[in-house]
């Protein structure tokens, strides 16, 4: 067992080098010089010069990405802002904490209600309930989540003036934002956990067990339910990675100061060592997610332990 | 000298036959679900929006400015209003369908190309080759589709076209890991073999027997996909990183009504709903032809 946890935490490493290798590629990829961005077509050359040297902009491609791989491995250091001068770590750390809580509330709420609504609605199969929930599940699937969270804002903040409309500054601020990010990812889920189900309620193993008289109860919780969850806690962790990407669009409807704020002004500012370093960190987060996600399904998945037990 | 020897099976007739009323089959199937048809209604008329938009409401009306009339509610002049530039909604939205249906169908066309490419590369060959494209497929699949698009457009700038290549990148990953998927499930049939050991070239044996059967998967995620990036696009152009204004779309316009919730709220309802609809419209047609292709998997 422990081979395959150590095979694939291993693995991690090679997966990380390479997005950084595509964020930056892609992010080089900029026409023109940074330097003129960002110190304006008057700037004079000695001025450029040392802006240059001071990000090591003056270097090749190559020596580029050698250096700044360095620099994360040795000291952490992901570069200094072209704006502030500040190490862009430091900045992100700061603003990382409301980004991550934003992302694991929406998608604890979202397992909640998408799991147990996903089995209802299977096992409620062609019930008025089960009609109902896969057509919400389906409006919910399709609704564009910055659209979602600013009627909320509408009817809750500004009419029923129950919740704050903006900020982070206390628990209050953070209900609309995961509710909105939430119900998008619990409709994915309640339609993967449902067709699951479904599936799995069609194999021979079920028809046995009824058939040696488990009360349905029995059937559903404790055979069906196990071997229909394995696949929903991986579509649980590219939620995270969904819940994630869609913070930082949800940040600017609420304007909470997380890493998508963040991101999103530094893009403004063409401020490129913020903007790698940020995307950077959330997509390594993401791998880290999949690891535990990888790691836990090689705990509950009996053939991959039984792969690995020789 | 082997077209003498072997019966020429591309034109057997009989398979012609079978062909045709398959696809009738899938047709018939289709048609009788309520929602799938709801759906292709509905996307049917965004479609006719987009390709007569100059006709309903022509580009002028949909960017010309009056200060007069500036976030007027909705009434017989303007049917949704006008926004804080005193620019006429209807028309807003009308002209949005067209840009974000087209960023959708060509996102979607011009992934599934790239993805059919890599996809049959990796599936059909083998070896290293596939090694190597399903490692880097992996890799991208690690960042969350809305950040990879979000880096590109941040490198590139805000514009259409960028838009175009940023929401590609994030779909194509996907789809390679699909038609690679597909072409391995497909690719070790017997009338595969079979044309193969009649002499077939790989491009046509991949493109003439392997990729048809797999149509109803491809088509399925193409349907789904366009409903994907119409979102992807709108969330995007909302925080400034796609099409920017004065050009109307949905997603930009919303972030335009976000400052005027209370005065205007009426602004937020049209693009979002248009955005909303556009998008389930594809979803609700693909999940119909998923059912429609593979009746077992009805339910």
């Amino acid at each position: 067992m422990y081979k395959y946890v150590i095979k694939r935490v291993l693995l991690t490493i090679p997966v990380l080098l390479g997005v950084l290798l595509i964020v930056f590629t892609i992010m080089s990829l900029t026409p023109g010089e940074p330097a003129r961005l960002i110190l304006g077509a008057s700037a004079d050359q000695a001025a450029i010069d040392a802006f240059n040297q001071l990000h090591g902009l003056d270097a090749t491609f190559p020596e580029r990405l050698w250096n700044y791989l360095k620099d994360i491995v040795t000291d952490l250091d992901f570069g200094r802002s072209y704006r502030s001068d500040k190490p862009v770590f430091d900045m992100i750390l700061g603003r990382f904490p409301i980004t991550f809580m934003l992302a694991t509330l929406s998608i604890f709420f979202s397992a909640v209600i998408g799991i147990v609504l996903g089995v209802v609605s299977a096992v409620k199969q062609y019930s008025k309930l089960d009609a109902t929930l896969t057509v919400t599940a389906m409006i919910f699937a399709s609704i564009p989540s910055f659209w979602l969270g600013m009627m909320l804002i509408l009817g809750f903040s500004l009419n029923l003036h129950m919740f704050p409309s903006h900020g982070a500054d206390s628990w209050q601020s953070y209900v609309l934002p995961v509710l909105t990010l939430a119900v998008s990812a619990a409709a994915g889920l309640l339609r993967m956990t449902r067709s699951a189900m479904l599936e799995t309620i069609r194999m021979e193993y079920i028809r046995t067990a009824r058939a040696k008289g488990a009360s349905p109860r029995d059937v559903i919780y404790k055979h069906a339910l196990k071997n229909a969850l394995l696949p929903v806690v991986t579509s649980l962790g590219i939620s995270f990675g969904t819940s994630l990407g869609g913070a930082v669009v949800i940040e600017t409807v609420f304007s909470i100061p997380g890493l998508g704020m963040l991101i999103v002004n530094a893009i403004r500012d063409k401020d490129f060592p913020l903007v790698m370093a940020s995307i950077l960190f959330l997509a390594a987060l993401f791998c880290l997610v999949m690891l535990i996600v990888d790691l836990i399904y090689a705990f509950i998945d009996p053939r991959i332990k039984s792969k690995y037990l020789n | 000298m082997k077209k003498n020897l072997l019966i020429n099976i591309d034109d057997v007739s009989g398979i012609k036959a079978d062909k045709e009323s398959h696809a009738k089959e899938i047709w018939r199937r289709l048609r009788k679900n309520k929602t799938a048809m709801a759906g292709m209604l509905i996307l049917g008329i965004f479609v006719l929006v987009a390709l007569f938009a100059d006709v309903i409401a022509p580009y002028e009306t949909a960017v010309a400015q009056d200060s007069s009339m500036r976030l007027q509610p909705p009434s017989a002049e303007h049917f949704f209003g006008t926004d804080r530039l005193g620019r006429d909604v209807f028309a807003r939205v009308v002209q949005g369908a067209r840009v974000s249906l087209s960023i959708g169908l060509f996102t979607s066309l011009g992934s599934l190309i790239i993805a059919v490419i890599f996809g049959s590369l990796a599936g059909y060959y083998g070896g290293k080759t596939e090694t190597l494209i399903l490692r880097i497929v992996d890799v991208f699949m690690c960042i969350p589709s809305i950040l990879l698009s979000l880096a590109v457009v941040a490198a590139l700038g805000p514009n259409m076209i960028n838009l175009l290549i940023a929401m590609m990148i994030s779909a194509v990953p996907g789809k390679i890991r699909l038609i690679h998927s597909v072409i391995l499930s497909v690719g070790d049939q017997e009338y595969v073999d079979a044309a193969r050991v009649y002499g077939c070239s790989d491009a046509r044996i991949i493109f003439k027997y392997i990729l048809p059967n797999a149509l109803g998967v491809i088509i399925v995620d193409t349907t789904m996909g366009i409903a994907g990036t119409i979102l992807g696009a709108a969330s995007l152009s909302f925080i400034g990183m796609g099409i920017q204004p004065p050009a109307p779309e949905w997603g930009s316009m919303l972030s335009e009504a976000s400052e005027f919730l209370r005065r205007a709220p009426y602004l937020l309802v049209f693009p979002g709903v248009s955005i909303l609809l556009s998008a389930m419209s594809c979803n609700l047609l693909g999940d119909g032809i998923r059912d429609a292709f593979d009746p077992k998997l009805k339910d």
